[in-house]
């Protein structure tokens, strides 16, 4: 791949992943990402995006070109499209929205944020901490006094299923 | 939230800053840029993947759940508990004010002014903790001004509110107006379809609860046609409820919950178009025993359906109703009784619960990846055939009310039919009358079975026995519950 600005008529981009792969796309396509335009708009056609691995990286292209091609007509699509996008395990949902965070992409970050919560609501302390593989940090003691001070948080059903 | 007004103060404050109880015992163990550099090889499966992310992002997710899912993530641990957003709780109790303030009636109704005086006096106190606070919530218990009560906090841009009337032919004077609000629970009272007449929307409502409150279903589908946001609905014993229709899509339906036990009218049709809609539980019981007619097709998301009615819904057909939901994972149907055979016919289905339901032997279930198999139900018939289900892992039957005969050989009949299915079978059995149960367990044979390797007595398999005291609702007879838990190993 060569780092001309210009292929074709389009202008082109070239990002680097983490783990040194390069990616070709669109300059119309990656100036979603307010990193990304920032750099462009200093005249970077070659942008190395240090704290994205290539496995996310791909993911995220995908859906910056679905995305840069909203029209009225596809708008079912991209909300399918969407749906699949977040369909997926909460270590990947976790690269994802550092990736997103770090590429200011607002619209993926508020997405993501709100499938963790989805996924996060109604479980137990204990399922999270599973899910997660947290350690609880608490003393017996600390725990007693924020339960106490939840008390009236506490009266619903806890979902103890760990996906 | 119903206990949640029972305090010693009729105004609460509970607030999740300054005062935290944890901040002192918290200090920043890692920074951000140490999360951040830290190398991808290192991790392992014990690692905890919400340390590597930058803190911010952490609130930011958490600023999508509600105060009671807050309180759970702030159990979660300390990194947990410092992320989570900040918040600020005005409970307002009318009839806690008065027991405290004024102990007799007669003085109360005198002083009602005194009590709007004393909430505006609260309301400028907390103000600027209130400003601060990245979560306002309100909760109001059994307020008689509230009309009043409602002008003077109307300004505050509360996130969540909880309302809670007296009675149910109280008014809603209107509608809150929030920027913000994300929630809304009523509780006991009555909305008119004027107070949606203007042209406001309540685009940021995300969860919306109407526990028995009374209005139409015209004034329902008015409301929730403002709510294009709303992402769980819950409707519980609302009465007056003719249908549940609502005309637009609703794009953003998660969760919706139906649960009417004893309504007013019958309830003639069901009609949601939410496309990504994961939970419909309908629980519907009625006098006139006349099918709903439900339309719900749109819904192809569907992971957890739950169809506990006593007639089967016009509009869903019941040879091929699983059809239209590809991604269905758990199905509950109620007694649902119908006309035609019933055909449960799904590959995605991997947990189905028959609740008391009027199936008959020449109804279907295929269901190639069901790990759950739960009956409930009087006397237990082998719906399911085993070949239907070959992945299933857990078989529960549940057997109450009027179990007729329970001796020996029914219990051999009941373990020979089991038998077909998977080594793991876990029986739950109800009975009621403690005496018969006593009798039949004395009557078992005598002598050792585990010698013998055809006829095992009833009770080999039997793992676990507990009995249950319960108070039965007429003049709180009690009444025991025995649960069996067989386990079959088959060599």
């Amino acid at each position: 791949m060569a780092s001309t600005t210009e292929t074709k008529q389009k202008k082109m981009l070239i990002l680097k992943s983490a783990d040194n792969d390069e990616f070709e796309i669109e300059e119309s396509v990656g100036v979603q990402s307010e990193t990304i335009k920032n750099l462009v708009e200093d005249g970077f056609t070659f942008v190395p995006l240090p704290n994205v691995y290539t496995k996310a990286l791909i993911k995220i292209i995908d859906y910056l070109k679905k995305h840069a091609n909203k029209t009225d007509s596809n708008d079912e699509e991209i909300k399918t499209f969407d749906k699949d996008f977040v369909n997926t395990t909460f270590d990947d949902l976790f690269e994802l929205v550092s990736a997103a965070n770090y590429l200011h992409i607002s619209c993926l970050m508020n997405m993501l944020c709100q499938t963790i919560a989805d996924r996060i609501k109604d479980k137990s302390p204990e399922a999270v901490r599973k899910i997660f593989h947290i350690n609880c940090d608490y003393t017996p003691e600390e725990e007693a006094k924020i339960r106490k001070a939840n008390a009236q948080a506490f009266e619903g059903q806890f979902d103890e299923s760990l996906d | 939230m119903n206990n949640a007004g029972v305090g010693v103060d009729p105004v609460r404050y509970d607030q999740g800053f300054s005062s935290d109880p944890m901040a002192d015992l918290f200090c920043m163990s890692q920074t951000i840029e140490q999360i951040i550099k830290k190398p991808k090889n290192s991790r392992t499966n014990s690692d905890d993947p919400t340390l590597r992310l930058p803190h911010h992002i952490l609130h930011s997710i958490f600023s999508y759940l509600t105060s009671q899912d807050l309180a759970h993530v702030r159990l979660v641990s300390k990194n947990w508990h410092r992320n989570t957003p900040s918040y600020f709780a005005l409970n307002l109790d009318q009839s806690l004010f008065f027991k405290k303030i004024f102990p007799t009636a007669i003085i109360q109704s005198q002083f009602r002014n005194k009590y709007t005086d004393w909430v505006h006096s609260c309301l400028e106190t907390s103000k600027s903790k209130l400003n601060k606070a990245e979560k306002r919530i309100l909760r109001i218990y059994y307020d008689e001004n509230i009309n009043e009560i409602m002008r003077l906090i109307d300004g505050n841009n509360f996130h969540e509110v909880y309302l809670r009337f007296k009675d149910s032919l109280d008014y809603l004077p209107y509608m809150f107006r929030s920027t913000c609000f994300t929630l809304l629970h009523l509780n006991r009272c009555s909305i008119q379809p004027h107070i949606f007449h203007g042209e406001e929307k309540f685009n940021s409502l995300q969860e919306l609860k109407l526990d028995s409150i009374m209005l139409f279903g015209e004034t329902l589908s008015i409301f929730i046609s403002k709510c294009p946001n709303i992402r769980e609905l819950s409707l519980v014993n609302c009465m007056f409820l003719r249908s549940i229709v609502f005309p637009t899509k609703l794009d953003r339906l998660k969760k919706l919950y139906v649960e009417l036990m004893n309504s007013c009218f019958s309830i003639t049709k069901v009609q949601v178009i939410a496309p990504s809609l994961q939970v419909f539980q309908f629980v519907y019981r009625d006098q006139s025993h006349v099918a709903v007619n439900m339309d719900i097709r749109a819904c192809r998301m569907l992971r957890e359906f739950h169809l506990d009615c006593l007639k089967f819904p016009i509009g869903l057909d019941p040879q091929n109703f699983c059809s239209d939901f590809p991604r269905l994972e758990t199905l509950l149907m109620g007694p649902c009784e119908a006309s035609n055979t019933v055909k449960i016919s799904s590959p995605s289905l991997r947990k189905l619960i028959l609740f008391f339901t009027r199936m008959y032997e020449h109804h279907v279930v295929s269901a190639p990846n069901l790990c759950t198999y739960e009956y409930v139900g009087t006397t237990f018939k082998p719906f399911l055939n085993p070949s239907a289900a070959p992945n299933l892992l857990e078989t529960r039957i549940g057997l109450a009310y009027n179990v007729e005969k329970i001796n020996r050989a029914w219990f051999l009949k009941l373990r020979t039919r089991l038998q077909h299915f998977s080594n793991n079978i876990l029986l739950t059995l109800c009975i009621r009358d403690e005496k018969e149960v006593r009798e039949e367990l004395k009557s078992r044979k005598e002598g050792n079975c585990c010698s013998c390797t055809m006829d095992k007595c009833w009770s080999h398999f039997l793992k676990e026995f507990e009995v249950h005291e319960k108070k039965s609702s007429e003049k709180d007879k009690l009444k025991f519950v025995f649960k069996f838990t067989w386990q079959l190993i088959i060599s």
